[in-house]
């Protein structure tokens, strides 16, 4: 059983976050190890794996990047690591942002700092925006394998961006 | 995690960290990446043209401290080699020398592959006959 069947809802990108939230906490009750203290040994088994499996499944719907990681794996679109090639005209797109970044380090200068920022900020919007449609539309059953390949490169180019914004976080002024 | 000295000195003192002229027909350039950590690799040969040995190698990497000290580590070796030799290191022996943890084995990997790419580009810029192939381990 996938996450997603865990919580009778359909495969999607798009979660309703505050009706999951809910679903969490109730299945946190139900299966909580209190409430079978008096039962079998195989009950209790049983209740322990459906919480444990309710805190994973949540902990992965919940978060966007998580969910989207977790259904490129499911559909069995992201590879392993070191077998996701990405362009060579992004990494060296990325190359030329990480450079300032370098100098920044040793001498911080503000202006290229807020360019930075800027930069990234247009990156990320132009590179979710090629995929919004996909995201928000998703269907198990209406979309193919080329919609997921667009959300497999997102995805992996995404990740360059969120490790850009970590190391501009660290001498964010 | 313990890292061995030689990593930590790769690291914090990376060797031949820099640019070749990528338009040059002596030079070869590798750029790989690891999307799943964000790392950028490039990594630079540049060929005596009597001696076909690779003379100079440079490279930039952002990325962990492994993959830092990895791509250091190929530069040094690569000096002095001929493509051949150059061609045949083995991400393996980037392990060992560096005694990687195994978490951090992907970043030898990367180096590797960076090396095999930048020879690869020398020599179709060259109209030699590409001898190196895609990467066998993982």
């Amino acid at each position: 059983m996938n996450y997603f069947e865990f919580y009778g809802i359909p495969v999607s990108f798009k979660v309703d976050e505050a009706a999951l939230r809910k679903q969490f906490y109730a299945l946190s009750k139900k299966y909580h190890p209190d409430f079978y203290t008096l039962a079998t040994d195989e009950e209790q088994a049983e209740a322990l794996r459906l919480s444990t499996l309710n805190n994973e499944a949540y902990k992965v719907l919940n978060d966007f990047d998580k969910r989207m990681q977790y259904i490129l794996k499911e559909k069995e679109i992201l590879g392993e690591e070191g077998k996701n090639e990405i362009p060579q005209d992004f990494l060296m797109e990325m190359m030329d942002i990480n450079e300032p970044l370098m100098e920044l380090q040793f001498d911080f200068d503000e202006k290229v700092y807020n360019k930075t920022v800027q930069q990234l900020k247009e990156k990320e919007d132009t590179l979710y925006n090629s995929i919004a449609d996909i995201i928000e539309n998703y269907s198990d059953e209406a979309s193919d394998n080329t919609a997921l390949e667009k959300v497999k490169s997102y995805y992996l180019k995404k990740r360059y961006l969120l490790r850009i914004a970590e190391n501009l976080d660290k001498f964010a002024p | 995690m313990a890292y061995s000295d030689k990593l930590l000195d790769h690291f914090k003192n990376p060797r031949n960290v820099g640019t070749l002229d990528k338009d040059s027909k002596s030079v070869g350039t590798g750029l790989v990446g690891a999307p799943e950590c964000g790392d950028v690799m490039r990594l630079q040969i540049e060929v005596d043209d009597e001696t076909k040995t690779i003379k100079d190698a440079k490279f930039k990497t952002f990325g962990c401290g492994s993959a830092i000290a990895s791509s250091s580590l190929a530069t040094e070796w690569l000096k002095g080699k001929s493509i051949d030799e150059a061609g045949s290191i083995d991400n393996m022996a980037i392990v060992e020398e560096l005694a990687l943890p195994p978490v951090k084995i992907h970043c030898s990997v990367l180096a590797e592959d960076a090396i095999k790419s930048a020879i690869k580009d020398y020599q179709e810029k060259n109209g030699l006959e590409v001898t190196v192939t895609e990467s066998s381990h993982h």
